[in-house]
Protein backbone atom coordinates (compact mmCIF):
# COMPACT_ATOMS: atom_id res chain seq x y z
CA UNK A 1 0.00 0.00 0.00
CA UNK A 2 2.61 1.98 1.28
CA UNK A 3 4.60 1.72 -1.61
CA UNK A 4 2.04 2.54 -4.29
CA UNK A 5 1.32 5.69 -2.51
CA UNK A 6 4.88 6.35 -3.42
CA UNK A 7 4.57 5.03 -6.93
CA UNK A 8 1.80 7.30 -7.57
CA UNK A 9 3.08 10.14 -5.88
CA UNK A 10 5.95 9.48 -8.51
CA UNK A 11 3.58 9.39 -11.48
CA UNK A 12 1.69 12.48 -10.25
CA UNK A 13 4.96 13.81 -9.37
CA UNK A 14 6.13 13.15 -13.18
CA UNK A 15 3.14 14.62 -14.51
CA UNK A 16 3.42 18.07 -12.74
CA UNK A 17 1.10 17.35 -10.04
CA UNK A 18 1.78 16.63 -6.26
CA UNK A 19 -0.77 16.14 -3.52
CA UNK A 20 -2.86 19.03 -2.10
CA UNK A 21 -1.30 19.12 1.13
CA UNK A 22 2.59 19.19 -0.54
CA UNK A 23 1.16 22.00 -2.70
CA UNK A 24 -0.24 24.38 0.67
CA UNK A 25 2.85 23.40 1.91
CA UNK A 26 5.15 24.77 -0.39
CA UNK A 27 2.55 27.88 -1.01
CA UNK A 28 3.05 28.36 2.87
CA UNK A 29 6.53 28.17 2.06
CA UNK A 30 6.51 30.69 -0.69
CA UNK A 31 4.95 32.82 1.15
CA UNK A 32 7.05 33.07 4.24
CA UNK A 33 9.62 33.27 1.34
CA UNK A 34 7.98 36.05 -0.01
CA UNK A 35 7.58 38.01 3.16
CA UNK A 36 11.03 37.43 3.93
CA UNK A 37 11.87 38.61 0.68
CA UNK A 38 10.07 41.59 1.22
CA UNK A 39 11.91 41.95 4.58
CA UNK A 40 15.35 41.74 2.94
CA UNK A 41 14.29 44.00 0.57
CA UNK A 42 13.71 46.68 2.79
CA UNK A 43 16.63 45.65 4.69
CA UNK A 44 18.46 46.17 1.44
CA UNK A 45 16.63 49.68 1.17
CA UNK A 46 17.62 50.55 4.53
CA UNK A 47 21.26 49.37 4.22
CA UNK A 48 21.10 51.19 0.58
CA UNK A 49 20.17 54.10 2.48
CA UNK A 50 22.71 53.70 5.42
CA UNK A 51 25.37 53.32 2.70
CA UNK A 52 24.61 56.46 1.37
CA UNK A 53 24.68 57.99 4.38
CA UNK A 54 28.07 56.22 5.32
CA UNK A 55 29.07 57.69 1.77
CA UNK A 56 28.09 61.15 2.39
CA UNK A 57 29.48 60.69 5.88
CA UNK A 58 32.80 59.39 4.16
CA UNK A 59 33.04 61.93 1.88
CA UNK A 60 32.50 64.39 4.60
CA UNK A 61 35.25 63.04 6.45
CA UNK A 62 37.28 62.20 3.84
CA UNK A 63 37.19 66.54 3.69
CA UNK A 64 37.58 67.11 6.88
CA UNK A 65 40.74 64.60 6.87
CA UNK A 66 41.77 66.11 3.56
CA UNK A 67 41.67 69.68 5.67
CA UNK A 68 43.30 68.59 8.68
CA UNK A 69 45.88 67.09 6.41
CA UNK A 70 46.42 70.41 5.10
CA UNK A 71 46.07 72.18 8.21
CA UNK A 72 48.86 69.44 10.11
CA UNK A 73 51.19 70.06 6.94
CA UNK A 74 50.71 74.07 7.95
CA UNK A 75 51.36 73.17 11.35
CA UNK A 76 54.14 71.20 10.41
CA UNK A 77 55.51 74.04 8.47
CA UNK A 78 54.60 76.76 11.06
CA UNK A 79 56.56 74.41 13.69
CA UNK A 80 59.56 74.40 11.14
CA UNK A 81 59.77 77.83 10.77
CA UNK A 82 59.11 78.52 14.34
CA UNK A 83 61.68 75.86 15.31
CA UNK A 84 63.92 77.68 12.77
CA UNK A 85 62.78 80.94 14.83
CA UNK A 86 63.40 79.48 18.42
CA UNK A 87 66.48 79.12 17.17
CA UNK A 88 67.41 81.71 16.39
CA UNK A 89 66.15 83.41 18.67
CA UNK A 90 68.43 81.09 20.86
CA UNK A 91 71.42 82.09 19.39
CA UNK A 92 69.97 86.15 19.42
CA UNK A 93 69.15 85.35 23.50
CA UNK A 94 72.30 83.78 23.77
CA UNK A 95 74.14 87.09 22.08
CA UNK A 96 72.23 89.51 24.40
CA UNK A 97 73.51 87.58 27.24
CA UNK A 98 76.97 87.43 26.43
CA UNK A 99 76.35 91.38 26.35
CA UNK A 100 74.71 91.44 29.24
CA UNK A 101 77.29 89.99 31.23
CA UNK A 102 79.97 92.03 29.00
CA UNK A 103 77.98 95.39 29.76
CA UNK A 104 78.07 93.59 33.36
CA UNK A 105 81.58 93.17 33.98
CA UNK A 106 82.26 97.20 32.04
CA UNK A 107 79.37 98.10 34.71
CA UNK A 108 81.64 96.55 37.76
CA UNK A 109 84.89 98.02 36.03
CA UNK A 110 83.46 101.29 35.68
CA UNK A 111 82.03 101.47 38.85
CA UNK A 112 85.81 100.56 40.13
CA UNK A 113 86.99 103.18 38.49
CA UNK A 114 84.33 105.36 39.54
CA UNK A 115 85.38 104.76 42.94
CA UNK A 116 88.68 104.61 42.60
CA UNK A 117 88.78 108.23 41.12
CA UNK A 118 86.21 109.26 44.01
CA UNK A 119 88.90 107.82 46.46
CA UNK A 120 91.49 109.52 44.56
CA UNK A 121 89.64 112.90 44.30
CA UNK A 122 88.49 112.82 48.18
CA UNK A 123 92.43 112.42 49.08
CA UNK A 124 93.28 115.19 46.27
CA UNK A 125 90.56 117.20 47.97
CA UNK A 126 92.51 115.79 51.64
CA UNK A 127 95.90 116.60 50.36
CA UNK A 128 94.47 119.91 49.00
CA UNK A 129 93.26 121.16 52.33
CA UNK A 130 96.40 119.96 54.06
CA UNK A 131 97.87 121.98 52.10
CA UNK A 132 95.58 125.00 52.44
CA UNK A 133 96.12 124.39 56.69
CA UNK A 134 99.98 124.45 55.84
CA UNK A 135 99.67 127.45 53.89
CA UNK A 136 97.73 129.58 56.40
CA UNK A 137 100.50 128.34 59.00
CA UNK A 138 103.26 129.40 57.17
CA UNK A 139 101.80 132.74 56.23
CA UNK A 140 100.90 133.05 59.94
CA UNK A 141 104.52 132.02 60.90
CA UNK A 142 105.78 134.58 58.67
CA UNK A 143 103.86 137.34 59.64
CA UNK A 144 104.70 136.37 63.20
CA UNK A 145 107.82 136.99 62.49
CA UNK A 146 107.93 139.95 60.50
CA UNK A 147 105.84 141.57 63.43
CA UNK A 148 108.32 140.12 65.92
CA UNK A 149 111.70 141.79 63.45
CA UNK A 150 109.63 145.11 63.46
CA UNK A 151 109.88 145.07 67.53
CA UNK A 152 113.37 143.80 67.65
CA UNK A 153 114.83 145.81 64.48
CA UNK A 154 112.22 148.97 65.30
CA UNK A 155 115.18 151.20 63.33
CA UNK A 156 115.16 148.98 59.80
CA UNK A 157 115.66 145.85 58.83
CA UNK A 158 119.63 144.82 58.88
CA UNK A 159 120.86 144.52 55.96
CA UNK A 160 124.10 141.83 55.32
CA UNK A 161 127.25 142.79 52.73
CA UNK A 162 129.93 141.30 54.02
CA UNK A 163 130.63 144.13 56.62
CA UNK A 164 128.57 145.09 60.27
CA UNK A 165 128.72 148.35 59.32
CA UNK A 166 125.75 148.32 56.91
CA UNK A 167 122.82 148.77 59.54
CA UNK A 168 120.88 151.72 59.64
CA UNK A 169 122.08 154.01 62.04
CA UNK A 170 125.25 152.31 62.52
CA UNK A 171 128.60 154.55 60.72
CA UNK A 172 131.84 154.93 61.34
CA UNK A 173 132.16 157.19 64.68
CA UNK A 174 129.05 156.87 66.21
CA UNK B 1 101.59 109.62 98.05
CA UNK B 2 98.40 111.33 97.40
CA UNK B 3 95.97 108.52 95.94
CA UNK B 4 95.29 109.15 92.35
CA UNK B 5 91.31 110.79 92.10
CA UNK B 6 89.25 108.87 89.28
CA UNK B 7 88.42 112.22 87.84
CA UNK B 8 90.57 114.96 87.22
CA UNK B 9 88.66 118.13 85.53
CA UNK B 10 90.76 120.54 83.40
CA UNK B 11 89.68 124.24 83.02
CA UNK B 12 91.23 126.86 81.63
CA UNK B 13 90.77 130.66 81.94
CA UNK B 14 92.19 133.88 82.31
CA UNK B 15 90.90 136.86 84.47
CA UNK B 16 89.88 139.08 81.81
CA UNK B 17 85.83 139.52 82.29
CA UNK B 18 85.36 137.29 79.61
CA UNK B 19 81.53 136.79 78.96
CA UNK B 20 80.67 139.89 81.66
CA UNK B 21 80.32 138.44 85.15
CA UNK B 22 83.23 136.02 84.59
CA UNK B 23 83.65 135.23 88.05
CA UNK B 24 80.17 134.82 89.10
CA UNK B 25 79.86 131.98 86.63
CA UNK B 26 82.88 130.50 86.78
CA UNK B 27 82.73 130.42 90.73
CA UNK B 28 78.98 129.33 91.01
CA UNK B 29 79.85 126.79 88.29
CA UNK B 30 83.13 125.08 90.42
CA UNK B 31 81.01 125.35 93.96
CA UNK B 32 77.92 123.35 92.08
CA UNK B 33 80.10 120.58 90.47
CA UNK B 34 82.04 120.24 93.33
CA UNK B 35 79.20 119.88 95.63
CA UNK B 36 77.44 117.20 93.19
CA UNK B 37 80.98 115.30 92.42
CA UNK B 38 81.30 115.15 96.12
CA UNK B 39 77.77 114.13 96.92
CA UNK B 40 78.06 111.17 94.66
CA UNK B 41 81.37 110.07 96.16
CA UNK B 42 83.14 110.92 92.83
CA UNK B 43 87.37 111.54 93.72
CA UNK B 44 88.49 114.08 92.01
CA UNK B 45 90.80 117.35 91.20
CA UNK B 46 90.28 120.43 89.67
CA UNK B 47 93.61 121.42 87.31
CA UNK B 48 92.75 124.91 86.12
CA UNK B 49 95.52 126.47 83.91
CA UNK B 50 95.88 129.97 83.88
CA UNK B 51 97.05 131.18 80.07
CA UNK B 52 98.71 134.34 78.93
CA UNK B 53 97.45 135.88 83.06
CA UNK B 54 96.19 139.41 82.75
CA UNK B 55 98.71 142.34 84.42
CA UNK B 56 97.81 143.45 87.51
CA UNK B 57 94.84 140.97 88.06
CA UNK B 58 94.25 138.93 90.45
CA UNK B 59 94.98 134.76 89.28
CA UNK B 60 92.03 133.18 88.96
CA UNK B 61 93.74 130.51 91.33
CA UNK B 62 93.88 133.63 94.17
CA UNK B 63 89.94 134.43 93.38
CA UNK B 64 89.11 130.78 93.53
CA UNK B 65 90.68 130.66 96.87
CA UNK B 66 89.04 133.67 98.24
CA UNK B 67 85.32 132.59 97.37
CA UNK B 68 86.11 128.81 98.88
CA UNK B 69 86.70 127.73 102.73
CA UNK B 70 89.50 125.58 103.01
CA UNK B 71 86.68 122.54 103.78
CA UNK B 72 84.73 123.75 100.96
CA UNK B 73 87.60 124.01 98.39
CA UNK B 74 87.95 121.50 95.54
CA UNK B 75 91.46 119.81 95.34
CA UNK B 76 92.66 122.25 93.31
CA UNK B 77 96.21 121.83 91.10
CA UNK B 78 96.62 125.46 89.19
CA UNK B 79 99.31 125.89 86.65
CA UNK B 80 100.09 130.03 85.75
CA UNK B 81 101.59 129.72 82.11
CA UNK B 82 104.34 132.61 81.94
CA UNK B 83 102.12 135.12 79.70
CA UNK B 84 105.18 134.69 77.07
CA UNK B 85 104.56 131.36 76.27
CA UNK B 86 100.90 132.69 74.84
CA UNK B 87 103.24 135.53 73.25
CA UNK B 88 105.33 133.11 71.64
CA UNK B 89 102.76 130.22 70.50
CA UNK B 90 100.51 132.52 68.56
CA UNK B 91 100.13 132.51 65.03
CA UNK B 92 96.84 134.95 65.27
CA UNK B 93 97.51 138.22 66.91
CA UNK B 94 93.60 138.30 67.71
CA UNK B 95 94.09 135.31 69.98
CA UNK B 96 94.45 136.12 73.75
CA UNK B 97 93.87 133.02 74.84
CA UNK B 98 94.68 129.50 73.54
CA UNK B 99 92.19 127.61 75.08
CA UNK B 100 93.34 123.52 73.93
CA UNK B 101 97.05 124.60 74.30
CA UNK B 102 96.34 125.80 78.03
CA UNK B 103 93.90 122.64 78.11
CA UNK B 104 96.93 120.47 77.33
CA UNK B 105 99.16 121.79 80.00
CA UNK B 106 96.42 120.61 82.00
CA UNK B 107 95.68 117.40 80.76
CA UNK B 108 99.54 116.51 80.31
CA UNK B 109 99.69 116.98 84.04
CA UNK B 110 96.47 115.51 84.95
CA UNK B 111 96.52 113.00 87.75
CA UNK B 112 92.90 111.23 87.78
CA UNK B 113 92.56 108.20 85.71
CA UNK B 114 89.94 109.71 83.64
CA UNK B 115 90.33 113.59 82.33
CA UNK B 116 87.52 115.75 81.25
CA UNK B 117 87.92 118.52 79.05
CA UNK B 118 85.35 120.92 79.98
CA UNK B 119 84.93 125.06 80.28
CA UNK B 120 84.51 126.89 83.93
CA UNK B 121 81.32 128.03 83.09
CA UNK B 122 79.50 124.26 82.30
CA UNK B 123 77.76 122.50 85.17
CA UNK B 124 77.56 118.74 85.07
CA UNK B 125 74.37 117.57 84.62
CA UNK B 126 72.14 114.91 86.73
CA UNK B 127 72.97 111.75 84.37
CA UNK B 128 76.65 112.81 83.44
CA UNK B 129 76.90 112.57 87.45
CA UNK B 130 75.70 109.24 87.53
CA UNK B 131 77.49 107.78 85.03
CA UNK B 132 80.95 109.46 86.45
CA UNK B 133 79.34 107.91 89.65
CA UNK B 134 79.18 104.71 88.48
CA UNK B 135 83.25 104.42 87.69
CA UNK B 136 81.97 102.43 84.75
CA UNK B 137 83.77 104.09 82.08
CA UNK B 138 85.24 102.32 78.97
CA UNK B 139 88.63 102.89 78.40
CA UNK B 140 89.62 104.00 74.62
CA UNK B 141 86.12 105.79 74.66
CA UNK B 142 85.34 109.61 74.34
CA UNK B 143 82.28 110.27 75.98
CA UNK B 144 80.35 113.74 74.71
CA UNK B 145 78.02 115.57 76.33
CA UNK B 146 75.23 117.56 74.52
CA UNK B 147 75.53 121.16 76.05
CA UNK B 148 72.17 122.96 77.05
CA UNK B 149 72.35 126.55 77.17
CA UNK B 150 70.58 128.41 79.75
CA UNK B 151 69.39 131.40 78.36
CA UNK B 152 70.92 135.12 78.70
CA UNK B 153 68.62 136.75 81.62
CA UNK B 154 67.87 133.24 83.84
CA UNK B 155 68.12 134.36 87.35
CA UNK B 156 71.87 132.51 87.49
CA UNK B 157 72.21 134.10 91.12
CA UNK B 158 71.72 130.69 92.71
CA UNK B 159 72.32 127.63 90.54
CA UNK B 160 70.41 124.49 91.60
CA UNK B 161 68.59 121.88 89.76
CA UNK B 162 65.33 123.86 89.62
CA UNK B 163 67.34 126.02 87.36
CA UNK B 164 68.94 124.23 85.40
CA UNK B 165 66.31 121.22 84.64
CA UNK B 166 63.69 124.21 83.99
CA UNK B 167 63.61 123.84 80.41
CA UNK B 168 61.86 127.23 80.41
CA UNK B 169 65.12 128.63 80.32
CA UNK B 170 66.86 126.50 77.69
CA UNK B 171 67.94 128.52 74.74
CA UNK B 172 69.06 125.57 72.88
CA UNK B 173 69.01 122.04 73.04
CA UNK B 174 70.99 120.02 70.99
CA UNK B 175 71.29 116.98 70.08
CA UNK B 176 74.23 114.94 69.40
CA UNK B 177 75.30 112.97 65.98
CA UNK B 178 77.13 110.20 65.58
CA UNK B 179 79.54 109.33 64.33
CA UNK B 180 81.76 112.42 65.69
CA UNK B 181 79.13 113.63 68.51
CA UNK B 182 80.03 116.78 67.53
CA UNK B 183 78.73 120.45 69.04
CA UNK B 184 80.09 122.43 71.80
CA UNK B 185 82.70 119.94 72.29
CA UNK B 186 85.14 121.54 74.12
CA UNK B 187 83.14 122.15 76.41
CA UNK B 188 82.54 118.04 77.57
CA UNK B 189 85.27 115.86 76.33
CA UNK B 190 85.95 112.71 78.48
CA UNK B 191 88.83 110.47 78.47
CA UNK B 192 90.88 108.40 79.71
CA UNK B 193 94.00 109.21 80.84
CA UNK B 194 96.20 106.47 79.01
CA UNK B 195 94.21 108.06 75.36
CA UNK B 196 94.42 111.28 75.89
CA UNK B 197 98.20 110.59 76.25
CA UNK B 198 98.06 108.17 73.09
CA UNK B 199 96.08 110.87 71.02
CA UNK B 200 98.33 113.70 72.80
CA UNK B 201 95.65 116.14 73.85
CA UNK B 202 94.40 118.76 71.91
CA UNK B 203 95.90 120.18 68.45
CA UNK B 204 98.93 122.20 69.18
CA UNK B 205 100.06 122.79 65.71
CA UNK B 206 97.34 124.84 64.24
CA UNK B 207 97.56 127.68 66.50
CA UNK B 208 95.38 130.40 64.23
CA UNK B 209 92.58 129.82 65.87
CA UNK B 210 90.23 128.54 68.95
CA UNK B 211 87.58 127.14 67.11
CA UNK B 212 87.22 124.46 65.62
CA UNK B 213 90.07 122.85 67.41
CA UNK B 214 87.53 120.85 69.74
CA UNK B 215 85.75 119.54 66.62
CA UNK B 216 89.02 118.22 65.28
CA UNK B 217 89.96 116.50 67.91
CA UNK B 218 87.10 114.31 67.74
CA UNK B 219 88.30 114.00 64.00
CA UNK B 220 91.70 113.07 65.69
CA UNK B 221 89.98 110.42 68.18
CA UNK B 222 87.77 108.67 65.34
CA UNK B 223 90.73 108.15 63.36
CA UNK B 224 92.98 106.98 65.66
CA UNK B 225 90.27 104.20 66.08
CA UNK B 226 89.03 105.32 69.52
CA UNK B 227 85.17 105.32 70.44
CA UNK B 228 82.83 108.11 70.49
CA UNK B 229 79.69 108.16 72.17
CA UNK B 230 77.06 110.07 73.94
CA UNK B 231 77.04 109.74 77.59
CA UNK B 232 73.48 109.89 77.52
CA UNK B 233 72.87 113.35 79.26
CA UNK B 234 73.34 117.04 79.44
CA UNK B 235 75.72 119.51 80.30
CA UNK B 236 74.55 123.36 81.30
CA UNK B 237 76.24 126.37 80.19
CA UNK B 238 75.28 129.64 81.32
CA UNK B 239 75.09 132.25 78.30
CA UNK B 240 77.21 135.11 78.24
CA UNK B 241 77.64 138.02 75.94
CA UNK B 242 80.95 137.43 73.32
CA UNK B 243 80.13 133.70 73.35
CA UNK B 244 81.51 132.01 70.48
CA UNK B 245 77.89 130.93 69.05
CA UNK B 246 76.24 134.04 69.91
CA UNK B 247 79.14 136.37 68.60
CA UNK B 248 80.29 134.25 65.81
CA UNK B 249 78.19 136.50 63.19
CA UNK B 250 79.05 139.45 64.20
CA UNK B 251 81.93 138.55 62.18
CA UNK B 252 80.57 137.08 59.41
CA UNK B 253 82.69 140.22 57.10
CA UNK B 254 85.66 139.15 58.60
CA UNK B 255 86.11 135.88 60.41
CA UNK B 256 89.69 136.35 60.50
CA UNK B 257 89.68 139.07 62.86
CA UNK B 258 87.43 137.19 65.48
CA UNK B 259 88.76 136.66 68.56
CA UNK B 260 87.94 132.83 68.07
CA UNK B 261 90.21 132.75 64.83
CA UNK B 262 88.77 131.88 61.55
CA UNK B 263 86.58 129.23 62.39
CA UNK B 264 86.23 128.38 58.71
CA UNK B 265 89.99 126.45 58.42
CA UNK B 266 90.05 122.72 57.64
CA UNK B 267 88.85 121.61 61.33
CA UNK B 268 86.96 118.47 59.84
CA UNK B 269 89.29 117.22 57.71
CA UNK B 270 93.10 117.61 58.66
CA UNK B 271 94.34 116.31 61.50
CA UNK B 272 97.37 117.21 64.05
CA UNK B 273 100.44 115.00 65.34
CA UNK B 274 101.63 117.03 68.09
CA UNK B 275 105.28 116.41 69.18
CA UNK B 276 106.11 114.42 72.05
CA UNK B 277 106.58 117.77 74.24
CA UNK B 278 102.83 118.22 74.08
CA UNK B 279 101.28 120.31 76.87
CA UNK B 280 104.60 122.72 77.23
CA UNK B 281 105.93 119.40 79.16
CA UNK B 282 109.50 120.74 79.06
CA UNK B 283 108.20 124.32 80.70
CA UNK B 284 110.11 124.49 84.19
CA UNK B 285 107.43 124.09 86.55
CA UNK B 286 108.00 125.66 90.10
CA UNK B 287 105.36 125.49 92.91
CA UNK B 288 104.06 128.78 94.34
CA UNK B 289 102.06 127.34 97.59
CA UNK B 290 99.52 124.98 98.31
CA UNK B 291 98.08 123.34 94.40
CA UNK B 292 99.91 126.43 92.76
CA UNK B 293 102.47 126.23 90.22
CA UNK B 294 104.26 128.58 87.69
CA UNK B 295 105.42 127.34 84.81
CA UNK B 296 108.43 129.82 83.58
CA UNK B 297 109.51 131.06 80.10
CA UNK B 298 112.16 129.18 78.75
CA UNK B 299 112.81 129.45 74.86
CA UNK B 300 113.49 125.80 74.92
CA UNK B 301 110.43 124.79 75.73
CA UNK B 302 108.31 126.29 72.69
CA UNK B 303 107.71 124.37 69.73
CA UNK B 304 108.91 125.71 66.73
CA UNK B 305 106.72 128.58 65.45
CA UNK B 306 105.82 125.93 62.50
CA UNK B 307 106.14 122.42 61.95
CA UNK B 308 104.01 121.61 58.56
CA UNK B 309 104.66 118.01 59.11
CA UNK B 310 102.62 117.70 62.06
CA UNK B 311 100.00 118.57 59.87
CA UNK B 312 98.69 115.19 58.82
CA UNK B 313 95.85 113.59 56.66
CA UNK B 314 93.26 111.49 58.75
CA UNK B 315 94.19 108.46 57.10
CA UNK B 316 92.02 105.73 56.88
CA UNK B 317 89.99 105.98 60.44
CA UNK B 318 90.81 102.84 61.35
CA UNK B 319 88.57 101.37 58.36
CA UNK B 320 85.66 102.86 59.87
CA UNK B 321 83.65 104.78 56.87
CA UNK B 322 84.16 108.57 56.64
CA UNK B 323 82.43 110.83 59.32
Amino acid sequence: MHTFRSALKRILAFIGLAPIRQVHALSGTVARADTKVDALKRRLATVHGELRTRKHEMKQISRACDASERETREWQGSAERSKAKTAEWKVTAETWKQRAAQYRRNLRETKRQLESVEQTTHLAQEHLMSTEVKLDLVEAAIQTLDDRMRVVLSDGPIVKTGSSEDRPGDSEGE
Amino acid sequence: MAERPFLSIVVAGRNDAYGGDFKARYVHALRFNHEHLMAHNIPHELVLVEWNPVPNKPLLAELLASEFTESTMPVTVSYVVDRRYHDALTLNPYLTFLDYVAKNVGIRRASGSFVLATNLDVLLGRHVLEVLASKQLEQRTVYRAARVDIKLGADTGHIDWALVEDERNYARRPVLEPPLFPGATGDFVLLDRTSMHAVRGFNEVYRLARAGIDYNFLVKAYASGLDIVDIGGPVYHLNHPGSFRLSKKLFNDNPAESHFGDYRWHSRDVVYNNRNAWGLSDAPVRACGQGLFHMDFEWAAVPPIVELRRVVLPGDRSGRPRP
